[in-house]
């Protein structure tokens, strides 16, 4: 989970009152979270270029090819449900993201674990045409990254 | 408008698989109307979290990019016969679905 974003969003937004009880340890913070929404990062999910989104995600961390499955088909008949399997064994992943380079935005889904998860997110997605599909794995101190070329006969954006 | 939403648990050993489906358009905004040829406003799920006796255990951030009726599985790790699973999640709109069960 990235702390210090969901940190600052919960003070920013779950009213001062919880805010000033979380802050006090009179809430546990999953409990204070639990509660609140919370935000969704509007900036990351409307970046358009992977590389961009990347940056964005991790940073300066180290990316690593490897060490992440992304199952996806080779060709997608129709565009609008495309299966996607990320998994993984790193040790303790903090967090998963899917991107697709030619859709309007890159970034399809940016998943929070914590240690009561495993590794692993199943989603289906849209795609508009054919493109590399990116699935990463970020932990404390790297990214860890493969991409997939997916083939899409009929698009998924004009329905 | 009532969105339904759906999940399924299934535990082998220490893996609980949780299986979740919402009957949401998840609309991009980008697309014209067929009929009217208006775009259609961008309706989706932002957050949906996944957690275990109340605590969060995966919180999802999606965008448009997720297909219509999304249907999501992810992993939980020890969850114990008795415990309560349950999903939440809220749209660009507001609107908040959730569904639980206990693991069997």
């Amino acid at each position: 989970m990235n702390l210090p974003r969901r940190t600052f969003l919960k003070q920013a937004f779950s009213g001062t009152a919880l805010a000033v009880a979380a802050g006090a340890g009179l809430l546990r913070p999953t409990q204070a979270l639990a509660r609140t929404w919370p935000t969704w990062p509007a900036q990351t999910f409307h970046i358009k270029h992977w590389q961009a989104l990347e940056h964005a995600l991790f940073g300066s961390k180290p990316v690593t090819h490897g060490g992440v499955h992304l199952h996806a088909p080779l060709e997608a008949e129709n565009g609008a449900v495309v299966p996607m399997v990320i998994s993984t064994k790193v040790a303790s992943p903090k967090r998963l993201a899917l991107a697709v380079d030619h859709n309007p935005y890159s970034l399809a889904t940016l998943v929070n674990l914590t240690p009561r998860a495993f590794g692993f997110f199943n989603v289906r997605i849209k795609m508009g045409k054919t493109s590399r599909v990116r699935a990463y794995v970020e932990t404390a101190e790297r990214v860890y990254t493969v991409d997939r070329l997916v083939k899409v006969t009929v698009g998924g954006c004009g329905g | 408008m009532h969105i339904a939403t759906r999940m399924k648990t299934r535990t082998r050993g220490d893996v609980t698989e949780v299986l979740v489906l919402v009957n949401h358009p998840m609309d991009t905004g980008l697309v014209k109307s067929p009929v009217t040829h208006k775009i259609i406003p961008a309706h989706f799920i932002k957050t949906l979290t996944i957690a275990i006796n109340h605590e969060p255990a995966v919180i999802t951030d999606m965008g448009i990019a997720v297909s219509k009726d999304p249907l999501i599985a992810v992993k939980l790790k020890g969850a114990r016969k008795g415990d309560l699973v349950s999903v939440d999640w809220i749209d660009n709109e507001g609107m908040t679905g959730h569904a639980e069960s206990h693991v069997s």
